[in-house]
């Protein structure tokens, strides 16, 4: 998940760099750089966040009664 | 020149009551330091005229018995990046500015309590940066050193304040822009919660992030002015009754310091727990993830607004500023949606730290005010970008919403201010101010 999530970035810098390229604007390169790596620290936290949310949600579901019974009856 | 314009607003406003005071003479007194100075780049639009004129009725309605409460009659200075009805709205560009026939409501709010506007301030253009050196008008200069930057975005409305050319100033803050400057200035500046304030005919940097707010000389001073702005009638809070609880976040917030930075919080929080107050270690889960998130959503908001100028007039903007916006029109959808989702994260950690507590204590900005020009500034034996640095510690609140005010904590041993910053509950920007007001009482209001 964390490969193919960087390998996105990757290619999304190859192609907003050759933008700036076609542009003249060489001066944004070192920027779009810099938003790549903060891209994939948005994407590391986004993670990170999903997964506690998903695990607060089964510890919550497995101590409801109720919401066993729903999952049974479905 | 009189002396009267270094004082609180709540110190000469008795004066201007009872009449001892002339609002023309004290119009008068702020338009002399605006001349005393020019080389500081404090105002873009002095409203010497209109000024003087509104001062004059002030007085004329006073001597009637219609004195309408604590701002009548005070010299105040308003962002360039807010309307005023007649007067262009530069936002401190080369870029065309925009004519507002019609004052924000904040303007409004102002000119309803009995304030008048002496003039617009300079700034990092289109608030778009943290030192207010990249201004179409120059940059704006340190009253201490001119070689040094006031901070920004809003540098110009402190400089204003400190140097006693108005009262209050009305600044905007996005990540940082009234809190930073009032901080590299020592004066006092609240960031109200998200959405308390219109942002009616103010320039967006980011729609979601803006906040305007006060910069002024005292807490009171900043309770009083928001009350206007917000429509209401202008009034001095009390201090908090009781022993109050701080919560201090160390980690992210306490990590990269000057020295003199850690040293000032360390005496500020040794002398609240002197009086009784308790002061008590949180934790704001996830606080690294402040930057990307703050990054991913400033940056496609603010290149949203300027998508069509920077067709037009792209050569009009100051480099740096127009990178940053050509940058965020490449920032993914999909990132702005997880920022956007991250938010209600960070905003859920600022509440669990604050629970059980009056307050979060922590620095404004890390550094004192940094030289102007330098793209990077050594904190504490490391080298960093200024940007990023004077960033650190505000930005956060601007993503989560809770009102937050900076105040001054002392000086470093050359004399440049040091701030703290106290972070409030959600919906509660009066009663922080009610705990500023206990701080401010401790440890001294620090006079520009």
């Amino acid at each position: 998940m964390e490969h193919q999530s960087q390998t996105q970035i990757d290619a999304w810098l190859r192609a907003a760099s050759a933008d700036a390229d076609r542009r003249a604007l060489p001066g944004l390169k070192p920027l779009l750089e810099a938003l790549a790596q903060s891209t994939a620290a948005l994407r590391e936290a986004d993670r990170l966040a999903r997964d506690a949310a998903a695990s607060a949600a089964s510890r919550d579901a497995a101590r409801s009664p109720g919401a066993a019974v729903v999952d049974t009856t479905e | 020149m009189s002396t009267a314009d270094l004082r609180t607003i709540a110190e000469i406003a008795p004066l201007l009551q009872r009449r001892a005071l002339s609002p023309v003479d004290l119009t008068r007194a702020c338009l002399d330091r605006i001349d005393a100075r020019p080389e500081l780049n404090a105002f873009i639009t002095v409203m010497r005229a209109a000024a003087l004129a509104e001062a004059a009725a002030a007085e004329r309605a006073i001597a009637t018995g219609q004195y309408r409460g604590a701002l009548h009659g005070v010299p105040v200075s308003v962002k360039d990046l807010i309307d005023v009805a007649g007067v262009a709205t530069t936002s401190g560009s080369a870029v065309p500015p925009r004519h507002p026939a019609h004052d924000a409501p904040l303007v409004a709010g102002l000119r309803d309590a009995g304030a008048i506007v002496i003039g617009k301030t300079n700034l990092h253009e289109f608030a778009f940066g943290t030192t207010s050196e990249e201004s179409a008008f120059g940059p704006v200069r340190h009253p201490l050193d001119p070689t040094r930057s006031a901070g920004g975005s809003s540098g110009g409305a402190a400089v204003a304040l400190v140097e006693g050319m108005c009262f209050a100033s009305i600044g905007t803050d996005t990540g940082g822009s009234v809190r930073i400057p009032s901080a590299a200035c020592g004066v006092v500046g609240l960031k109200p919660g998200l959405g308390e304030l219109s942002t009616d005919g103010v320039v967006p940097l980011s729609t979601t992030l803006d906040h305007p707010g006060p910069l002024t000389r005292s807490v009171g001073d900043a309770a009083a002015v928001f009350e206007a702005l917000c429509g209401r009638t202008p009034a001095f809070p009390a201090a908090a009754a009781g022993p109050l609880v701080f919560g201090i976040p160390e980690g992210y917030f306490y990590d990269r310091l000057h020295p003199e930075v850690r040293a000032a919080l360390a005496a500020a929080r040794a002398a609240l727990a002197a009086d009784g107050h308790r002061i008590r270690t949180v934790v704001v889960e996830n606080a690294p993830w402040t930057a990307p998130v703050y990054l991913h959503v400033v940056l496609p908001e603010a290149s949203s607004y300027h998508a069509a100028m920077l067709e037009r007039h792209a050569d009009r903007y100051s480099p740096g500023v127009r990178l940053r916006l050509e940058m965020g029109r490449y920032v993914l959808a999909e990132d702005y949606v997880r920022a956007m989702f991250l938010r209600s994260v960070l905003t859920g950690a600022v509440d669990a730290a604050l629970a059980g507590c009056d307050a979060l204590l922590l620095p404004t900005l890390p550094i004192p005010a940094p030289v102007i020009g330098k793209a990077t500034v050594d904190v504490d034996g490391r080298d960093e970008p200024v940007r990023t640095v004077m960033l650190r510690l505000t930005q956060l609140f601007n993503i989560t919403g809770h009102p937050a005010i900076a105040l001054p904590a002392g000086t470093t041993r050359d004399g440049w201010p040091v701030s703290l910053q106290l972070v409030g509950h959600r919906g509660a920007t009066a009663a922080l101010l009610a705990v500023a007001a206990t701080v401010e009482a401790r440890l001294g209001a620090r006079r520009p």
